[in-house]
């Protein structure tokens, strides 16, 4: 009889036999469809997130599965789909009426910025007084060249700014760096004669630090008074 | 300093150690390697580009200077032309037979980050940070701006032609596109991933690309995956993680089977496309060996015919023969490792006690310290008066030093860039030091590839264009141009060795293309030219009392030419038939300097990295079965043994990493040293790397 056929393995980890709502994640169960399972679907009321749905699967081995129409399911089912969608699409609507808003506000700010519109017709349509000096007569000596201050600094940040970009992708955040300091001292401490780290070998290591420290060790005594004199 | 006190069957010396000239590398950026010519291009981060003759033992044969805010970021070869590009914006062409830069033109594409030229050799593509592949056609005398590809939104970091020239690939941010090189539109757009963890939040950079004869890209990317894309369908094919940080390099060998990469960690790894299945057909890249060489991030590897050759921001050149390419096991076949410029930067004024130290931007003058009393062989004198620092130079003005010298009296100082030349007349009593600079110098005197003083300081020689030598003389009213020394014949190659006889009638200049002309000082003429030999000559000196030129080559072989005799002299032919002893002829830096000593005329003493050695001529020369390091050996036998026991060469290994080597007159050795160490705690961070029980 189809009824009494064994159910095939669940594919996901089945849930506790707590009645415990929870997100349990999308089991998927390969039912053959004359076996009757009950199914019931939870959908969240808090949030309108369209693509959980939750299915709790309650089985047990002892009492005859209920009977549930098929038809009433599934229209539960297109009812749920329909109204996950219909919550996406007011989303939607509202992102949309406050992108409109944020942009006639900035539209308006960008009225105020400018200056009034008379001021510029003004300029426009007064004339020029600057005389060009006929460029013939204007010679340069031939070792020099003519450029904009512009374009210079212009181009020198295009080269700064690439400079930079390779820096912070090999040295800035994200990048595990050390110090060589540290990379020498890992070498003596495995290699064939184990030493010192390179700090305390090489006395010209770090020679400034060590001398400033010195000295703010000096004041500090000094304005303790820690030493008697 | 530290005075130590050298006594040996090589006979007593003190030795200055030197250790106060910070020499400091520049990182190498870019590798170019020509197939035809065998050279290899190395671009630094400092804007020099030096050039390597791979099978000449990697002699560093030309060398032409950079200069502040250069920002090289590629080279390329076309034939035997060489072009950089960088993020100034500019593509560069370099005339390597003058060693220097031949044009620059912009691009106006902004910064450019990739240059690469096609096989054909017709055209240059570069990438450039608006986001568009420039192509330039490439004519006999300049390039030219063709086109545009369709421009793109982000920066174009990598470029590689497909070997037939119809298609290009571009590794950008994020993403790879293929483009159709003749309608300029792209034809297909690969996305690269980003990786898990903290990498999703910046963007993928695909660091470098490599384009194959049967379609495949293979991509290196930040995230630190080498990925294998099918350029048909567009989609990725085979991803290898090969490390945790990026991978910043690749590059594939001649007949596409083998692939090198190399990263962030200082680690290359090598992929071959090979078949998993014996005997089987079906091929597929696999990773094979890892080589650790380098301590800190690789940015260019380059796989040549027998060796992978990489280099990156610890400045060594680093050389590993693929031993399953090289049947001979010979110095060839040895790792190799290149970490100081095979040109002298640091002269003496033997005179008066004074070292020059040439760095790129300025020059350093200073004077010996003095130590008194006498010690054991091998002790520590006492240093009664310190070194000191009289005078720093520094250079007006872009370019870099190329060359420099001081005259023997230590009365002039002169130094030379790609585009001047200053000479200056220094005056040094006691505590007081002034320094003129000779403004009115004769118009030839522009531009000089090497500078050398005569013995007695009253001229001057630059070797300057067409191999030719301007002789100027040097007096109290000034510097004036005396003449010119030309070859009769022979090659246009820039000269990088010149050598003064001490009577001043003879000049020794050396030129790249292994040509040694000697010149007639009185009758300004040309004297005689040695025998071309197949190895460059990396030092010569000519001998006080014989005038005998030694010249030591390249590949470790000596020859010494009589000059008045114009041959070789007999001890040279006697060398040459007997051989070399084979530890000689293994060692894998060349010889810098070569040195007499006046008191005793059959000394001729030499020195390269990592050893100092007295050759001896009277004495006999050690065959392949005598003990070549004996010199401890001769140390424990008496008198008697001794004598019968020594060879012509004595070599002393107690100094490391050594720059120059000089002889003073009152029979003291300078030996300038840079430890390694020193230089390794001065350069950029390295990549934190987890080590097991560390």
């Amino acid at each position: 009889d189809s009824v009494h056929h064994r159910r095939p393995p669940p594919v996901c980890f089945v849930p506790s036999r707590d009645h415990i709502q929870r997100v349990v994640g999308f089991l998927i169960w390969r039912v053959p469809s004359s076996v009757c399972t009950k199914i019931r679907l939870n959908t969240f009321k808090e949030t309108d997130k369209m693509s959980e749905l939750t299915l709790q699967f309650e089985s047990s081995d002892d009492e005859l599965p209920e009977e549930v129409a098929f038809d009433a399911s599934k229209s539960v089912a297109l009812k749920s789909v329909k109204d996950a969608l219909d919550a996406a699409k007011r989303e939607k609507n509202l992102l949309k009426e406050k992108r409109r808003k944020k942009q006639q506000l900035f539209q308006e700010q960008k009225k105020r910025k400018l200056l009034p519109q008379e001021l510029l017709e003004e300029f426009d349509t007064k004339p020029q007084n600057v005389h060009m000096e006929n460029m013939s007569d204007f010679s340069l000596p031939v070792s020099y060249r003519v450029m904009r201050i512009k374009d210079e600094s212009a181009a020198k940040t295009l080269q700064q700014r690439a400079t930079d970009f390779v820096q912070s992708r090999l040295y800035g955040p994200g990048t595990k760096r050390t110090t060589n300091a540290e990379l020498l001292s890992l070498k003596k401490k495995r290699g064939a004669s184990q030493g010192a780290a390179v700090e305390f070998a090489n006395k010209k290591l770090g020679a400034c630090k060590k001398a400033r420290i010195k000295r703010s060790n000096k004041r500090f005594i000094r304005q303790q008074k820690l030493i008697p004199f | 300093m530290m005075s130590t006190d050298l006594r040996s069957a090589m006979g007593e010396f003190k030795v200055h150690r030197v250790r106060f000239f910070d020499y400091m590398p520049s990182g190498i950026r870019a590798l170019a390697f020509n197939q035809d010519t065998e050279r290899m291009a190395v671009a630094r981060m400092d804007g020099s580009v030096e050039v390597f003759h791979c099978s000449d033992r990697f002699f560093q044969e030309k060398i032409i200077p950079g200069r502040e805010q250069c920002g090289i970021e590629g080279l390329s070869w076309v034939g035997e032309r060489l072009f950089s590009a960088g993020l100034n914006g500019g593509i560069t062409e370099y005339d390597l037979t003058n060693q220097k830069v031949k044009y620059t033109i912009d691009a106006y594409g902004g910064p450019i980050w990739t240059i690469t030229g096609n096989q054909q050799g017709t055209h240059l593509a570069v990438g450039c940070e608006d986001g568009t592949v420039k192509l330039f056609e490439v004519n006999e005398d300049q390039i030219q701006f063709e086109r545009n590809l369709d421009r793109q939104k982000s920066r174009i970091i990598s470029l590689s032609w497909h070997p037939s020239g119809s298609k290009i690939a571009a590794g950008m941010m994020d993403m790879i596109q293929v483009f159709n090189v003749e309608t300029g539109h792209s034809i297909h757009r690969m996305l690269a991933d980003r990786g898990a963890g903290t990498s999703r939040s910046k963007e993928c950079v695909v660091w470098s690309v490599v384009y194959l004869s049967d379609g495949t890209i293979i991509t290196g990317d930040s995230v630190g995956m080498v990925k294998l894309w099918d350029d048909q369908t567009g989609t990725l094919i085979k991803s290898h993680n090969v490390t945790k940080c990026d991978v910043l390099a690749l590059s594939v060998s001649q007949n596409e089977d083998s692939l090198v990469a190399g990263t962030s960690e200082g680690i290359v790894v090598q992929f071959q496309f090979v078949s998993m299945v014996l005997e089987k057909d079906d091929k597929e890249w696999v990773r094979t060996r890892t080589f650790r060489n380098h301590t800190h991030d690789i940015r260019a590897v380059a796989e040549i015919t027998t060796a992978v050759v990489s280099g990156g921001m610890d400045a060594q050149l680093v050389v590993r023969p693929l031993l399953d390419k090289i049947e001979v096991r010979s110095a060839a076949s040895a790792l190799r490792k290149i970490h100081f410029p095979h040109r002298r930067l640091v002269s003496c004024a033997r005179k008066s006690g004074l070292m020059l130290f040439q760095y790129p931007g300025h020059l350093e003058l200073w004077r010996l310290g003095e130590s008194e009393g006498k010690g054991t062989p091998g002790s520590s004198l006492f240093v009664k008066r310190n070194p000191e620092k009289l005078l720093q130079l520094k250079v007006k003005g872009e370019d870099h030093i190329r060359c420099s010298a001081v005259s023997p009296c230590g009365g002039w100082i002169v130094y030379s860039t790609a585009s001047t030349l200053r000479l200056y007349r220094l005056h040094c009593d006691n505590n007081n030091i002034s320094i003129t600079k000779i403004s009115k110098l004769p118009k030839v005197l522009s531009s000089a590839n090497q500078l050398c003083f005569s013995s007695d300081s009253s001229h001057l020689f630059s070797a300057s264009a067409q191999s030719s030598v301007h002789i100027a003389s040097l007096s109290q009213s000034g510097c004036k141009f005396v003449g010119t020394l030309k070859p009769k014949s022979g090659s246009h190659q820039a000269i990088h060795l010149l050598a003064a006889s001490e009577d001043g009638k003879w000049l020794a200049s050396a030129n790249s293309d292994h040509e040694v002309h000697i010149y007639n000082l009185q009758t300004q003429k040309a004297h005689c030219t040695v025998p071309v030999y197949s190895s460059a000559v990396t030092a010569m000196g000519i001998h006080p009392a014989t005038n005998c030129l030694f010249m030591m080559h390249a590949d470790q072989q000596m020859f010494e030419y009589s000059i008045e005799q114009k041959q070789y002299t007999d001890w040279s032919r006697t060398v040459q038939r007997k051989g070399l002893h084979r530890f000689w002829v293994e060692r894998d830096t060349p010889c810098l300097n070569v040195m007499f000593n006046p008191q005793n005329p059959s000394h001729v003493i030499l020195h390269d990295m990592y050893m100092l050695c007295i050759i001896d001529q009277s004495l006999p020369l050690p065959d392949d079965k005598t003990q070549f390091y004996n010199q401890l050996t001769l140390k424990s036998l008496t008198e008697e043994q001794r004598k019968s026991q020594s060879h012509a060469f004595k070599v002393c290994k107690t100094f490391k990493d050594i720059l120059c080597v000089e002889l003073m007159p009152d029979q003291s050795l300078v030996v300038v040293e840079r430890p390694l160490e020193d230089i390794a705690t001065q350069l950029p961070a390295p990549i934190k790397q987890k080590k097991f029980a560390t």
